[in-house]
């Protein structure tokens, strides 16, 4: 009896994570994922079998390259822009000092600023003749309609908003190193640049790592800041593949199309995550 | 049948999980338990209705904020207090959100089928109307109207209004909030700069010509813009429809009847020439250099006096004439006409009412009592003058009230009176894609005024767009 | 000048740059808190203004709390918040205890379907959601509200991480004992675990007073909306006013700056405790 019970009990305790999960995650993910095989009507019928065909227009439809390019291209410019910015801030604030907490504290506050609200605030400082980034620098550019600059813009936003948790985290790791690591290269006199590639870089490389994934997946599923600010334009330009997606379920009535995306972008987050445990292997450093 | 049996078991299960988790933590539950469904409706509506059960509490979903809200919620609180009260009726507006979100509401809610979480009156936007038609629980304005249930027949609509709600030759919606695109212009800035401001431009060309007299620059920026607006479908369901390219007194945007014959497979700007006539003029109107083709916030900007003349509806009057309050005099005429030998005239855009049937003859009743209130021309009228959307009865226009108050603010003709001066067959299209294709003409137009793309091509992909747009549509919902 | 002023002089400057950096960091806060005080006039007249004429004019604060239901929206969403976060504490905590205590068949299939939720878009399935949620008839409840926030697979593996620096022998030697399972998970791994709860909660309920989509949905009856959403109901088709909106803002900014500022320093000690042996 004992036994058994000790047997099961792993899966009890599992058991709230996993029927919430399977039934909120799991469960409707696999009826986006059957229903990508089919017809359905704008009431959310299964009309009939489609078999690869939702796929097939899909990968025929040259929307889905621009909102996979402009997907990527903002993977490329938010990841590097915000791991590289936190890791400043957590590099030059690494000692506690009289200022240490109220710099800390406002390197980042921006974590408790919602998208919506962020969105709204920064509408409002790129906004081309009312806002103050146009008049301060002397710029004339119509930041969030112009289709050149429109999807960097949302990206700035979005580095904002994620900084703080970046910069946190960071400077949790690096306060966590052990000190005798960091004492003995100061004592062996190493440069403080040195100190901080040779030394702390390598030692902080999981959280970097984790940091990294993170960022990866959110990038790659990115909506909300487009459903507020521009619903994918200016010609399409910050159309991101989700977004294409709830575009096609919501404004198009066309959930065969937006389910067989759903799952392509499934596949292909789960692909970057197996490659970024690929390099992983070979370049993160543990103890 | 095993499928729900196994939605029954889970359903337990975890309800079971939930309340043991939340017990736990202590106060949880009871909350839970406080907010049964339906009971957080009532339970802040303030009068009770358990004293006497007659009472029947009916929800009004809309999408109105500000003010418009504040005036549906007036509206409802007038008729709770009158009709209502001698009736055992009573209507709580709910706003669900802009436009946008109303819609995505009621589609969701429509798929659960789950009639407790439905509202019994709902406003939809025009663009849904196609939609709305294939709901069962929805019921059509065509048969209201011909069973003559809310006292009111077809004719005693807004002819354009009504037009804009039908669906495979039935009317679907009921008219409510019509409004028509107007031209907005700032008086003082045209005395400024030597125009009449009684007499503001007429044609787009015009409208060039004005707006590089009104453009202000200093050195190479501009100050000031003559003319700002980004167009989308919109506008330019008026500026195609009012082409007269075959004797008929209107253009078509998309075939069959711009989908209210039947559902729109095509559009028919490319083969009827209009979108090319149109992007012709506007081009070279846009080419005096002093048009603002991007959007840049253009009704704070025209109230700030940074944009002179712009376009906007004739429900924005209340917001325009507050923005421009104490700085200068607000001027509203028609849309210009694309050229000397268009016929003029704009489409009516607007929402429509819809009774949501939950199988209870008397709440369906009880909507219709409402109805009744909601379209005298008193009412009407009300709503007419607290937000400048227009009458969707016309009678409203021949009360002495509405005179005397047109006497006082004559800007408030100028929607209705263009609405009555336009053909009833010019429209925006309607079909299950507005907005996609609203999104390719607003890029095809920006695409020509900023040069990387030429008249042609532009109409040729903008068309293409569409097609392609209403193929994919069309192919899920045979 | 001595060599001890002059460091410390190099210490205070490089102090108050850090500082100045920060606050140029937070500039769009201050920006949008400056708006909230000024008039629609003041908005839209050129130059662009960070700071109001006066902080006196509470016009726009006056509109969103007279106009729309702006307690209440915050009752709900601190409700909200709460709720959520003490579900996803527990499904953490349950989940980890037996990712760190126990030896299971599936355990690493199991481990990775967890991990593998967070990579489904959420956007992909929350009609799905909807559809389930009413046919549990609980729409437009709190239940409702928070049912699909119960669970979090990042802080099922954080709290993992966490988990993991605790020795598997006490588990064994509780059970030795004669202490169940649950206790030892209560009285001792909880208790031991705490800096990481602590740094989970700020961290989802921040999260949970931001969410939109679902309690836009899910919610009818305006007396149940959360404050993100009575904030869009201030943006109208007709008129885009600043003023109230960046008020609103502030309003629904200003619970999560200040339980942000009281826990900083929890959530570093948090985070610290929780990558001890990664």
């Amino acid at each position: 009896m004992k036994k058994l019970t000790k047997k099961i009990e792993p899966y009890l305790f599992l058991l709230p994570a996993l029927i919430l999960l399977g039934l909120f995650v799991y469960y409707p993910f696999g009826k986006t994922v059957i229903g990508s095989f089919f017809l359905i009507d704008r009431y959310g019928k299964f009309s009939s079998f489609a078999g690869l065909k939702n796929y097939i227009r899909l990968f025929s439809d040259e929307g889905f390259y621009r909102a996979l390019f402009n997907t990527l291209k903002h993977l490329v410019m938010m990841v590097p822009s915000t791991i590289g910015l936190s890791l400043l801030l957590a590099l030059i604030s690494d000692k506690k000092s009289r200022f240490s907490r109220i710099y800390e504290t406002l390197f980042c506050l921006s974590m408790a600023v919602s998208t919506a609200v962020a969105g709204k605030i920064f509408q409002m400082l790129f906004n081309p003749s009312l806002g103050i980034i146009n008049s301060v620098f002397g710029l004339n550019i119509s930041w969030l309609t112009d289709k050149t600059y429109a999807l960097p813009a949302l990206t700035v936003i979005l580095i904002w908003t994620e900084l703080g948790f970046s910069y946190i985290y960071l400077t949790a790791a690096i306060r966590n190193l052990p000190a005798d690591v960091l004492e003995s290269a100061d004592v062996e006199g190493a440069g403080r640049l040195q100190k901080t590639w040779k030394i702390i870089l390598p030692l902080i490389s999981p959280s970097l790592f984790y940091l990294f994934c993170t960022l990866s997946v959110s990038s790659m599923i990115m909506v909300r800041l487009v459903l507020i600010l521009t619903q994918g334009g200016p010609a399409g330009s910050t159309e991101t593949l989700i977004y294409r997606m709830y575009n096609m379920a919501y404004n198009n009535s066309n959930y065969s199309s937006a389910y067989a995306l759903g799952v392509v972008v499934f596949v292909m987050v789960l692909g970057l995550m197996i490659l970024n445990f690929r390099m992983e292997k070979r370049s993160v450093f543990y103890e | 049948m095993k499928k729900k049996m196994k939605t029954r078991i889970i359903t337990a299960v975890m309800a079971a999980a939930l309340a043991a988790g939340m017990a736990g933590c202590g106060g949880g539950t009871s909350q839970n338990k406080a907010d049964a469904p339906g009971k957080a409706a009532s339970s802040d509506g303030g009068s009770s209705t358990g004293a006497d059960g007659g009472i029947i509490e009916l929800s009004l979903w809309h999408p109105m904020g500000g003010v418009n809200g504040e005036t549906v919620e007036r509206i409802a609180a007038g008729f709770n207090e009158t009709v209502g009260k001698e009736k055992g009726i009573k209507v709580s507006p709910v706003y669900q959100g802009a436009n946008a979100d109303l819609a995505k509401k009621l589609k969701a809610a429509f798929q659960a089928n789950d009639f407790k979480n439905m509202p019994d009156l709902t406003f939809c936007p025009a663009g849904e109307t196609g939609y709305m038609q294939g709901i069962d629980v929805v019921v059509k304005a065509q048969d209201i109207l011909d069973q003559n249930l809310i006292g009111l027949g077809i004719d005693d609509f807004e002819p354009a209004a009504i037009k804009a709600l039908t669906c495979e030759n039935k009317v679907v919606g009921l008219p409510y909030a019509p409004s028509a695109i107007c031209m907005y212009y700032n008086k003082d800035a045209f005395k400024e700069a030597g125009l009449d401001p009684e007499t503001p431009p007429r044609t787009i060309k015009e409208l060039g010509e004005y707006s590089a007299k009104l453009t202000k620059r200093d050195g190479d920026t501009i100050t000031q813009y003559g003319f700002g607006v980004l167009l989308d479908s919109w506008p330019l369901s008026s500026w195609i429809g009012q082409q007269d390219t075959d004797g008929k007194g209107y253009s078509l945007f998309g075939n069959n009847d711009n989908g209210h014959s039947a559902g729109m497979t095509k559009v028919e700007f490319d083969s009827n020439n209009t979108m090319k006539t149109f992007l012709t003029e506007y081009k070279a109107a846009c080419e005096t250099g002093s048009f603002k083709y991007l959007e840049d916030d253009r009704k704070n900007n025209f109230g700030a006096g940074n944009i002179t003349i712009t376009l906007a509806s004739s429900a924005d009057i209340l917001g325009m004439n507050e923005l421009a309050a104490g700085k200068f005099e607000v001027g509203v005429a028609y849309l210009p006409k694309v050229n000397d030998s268009s016929v003029g005239g704009v489409s009516c855009g607007g929402s429509a009412l819809y009774p949501i049937d939950k199988g209870d003859a008397d709440r369906l009743a009880a909507v219709y009592e409402y109805l009744k209130y909601l379209y005298t021309p008193q009412i009407q009228l009300e709503w007419h003058t607290s937000t400048g959307y227009l009458a969707a009865i016309p009678a409203t226009y021949e009360l002495e009230e509405y005179k005397e108050f047109i006497k006082e603010h004559p800007l408030y003709a100028v929607g209705a009176g263009q609405l009555h001066d336009s053909n009833m067959n010019i429209q925006e299209p309607m079909c299950g894609v507005g907005g996609a294709i609203s999104g390719f003409i607003k890029d095809g137009i920006v695409s020509v005024l900023d040069g990387s793309s030429d008249i042609d091509s532009a109409v040729a992909s903008m068309a293409q767009a569409c097609n392609q747009a209403l193929e994919d549509y069309n192919l899920a919902n045979q | 000048m001595s060599r001890k002023t002059k460091e410390s002089l190099s210490y205070n400057l490089g102090g108050l740059l850090k500082v100045a950096l920060g606050i140029l960091l937070i500039f769009p806060i201050i920006y949008g808190a400056g708006l909230s005080f000024m008039d629609a006039a003041e908005i839209t007249t050129p130059p662009p203004k960070v700071l109001p004429r006066s902080f006196g004019y509470l016009e726009n604060y006056i509109t969103i709390f007279t106009k729309t239901k702006m307690l209440r929206f915050l009752l709900n969403s601190l409700l909200v918040s709460v709720l959520g976060t003490m579900g996803r504490l527990i499904t953490a905590v349950t989940a980890s205890f037996a990712f760190c205590f126990y030896e299971f068949k599936g355990k690493n299939f199991l481990f990775y379907l967890i991990l593998g939720s967070m990579m489904i878009p959420g956007d992909a399935i929350i009609l799905t959601n909807y559809l389930t949620v009413s046919r549990l008839g609980i729409m437009n409840t709190f239940l409702g509200l928070v049912i699909i926030y119960l669970v979090h697979a990042n802080y099922i593996f954080m709290m993992r991480q966490s988990m993991l620096s605790l020795p598997k022998s006490l588990h064994e030697a509780a059970l030795m004992d004669g202490c169940s399972s649950l206790r030892f998970l209560v009285s001792i791994v909880i208790p031991l675990s705490k800096p990481i709860i602590t740094t989970i909660s700020l961290s989802s309920f921040v999260g949970l007073w931001n969410i939109y989509l679902w309690p836009l949905l899910i919610t009818n009856a305006e007396e149940m909306r959360t404050v993100q959403v009575g904030i869009t109901m201030l943006n109208t088709a007709e008129q885009q006013s600043y003023g109230p909106i960046m008020a609103a803002s502030c309003v629904a900014l200003f619970p999560a700056i200040v339980i942000f500022l009281i826990s900083q320093r929890y959530i570093v000690r948090g985070m610290t405790a929780g990558a001890v042996k990664g």
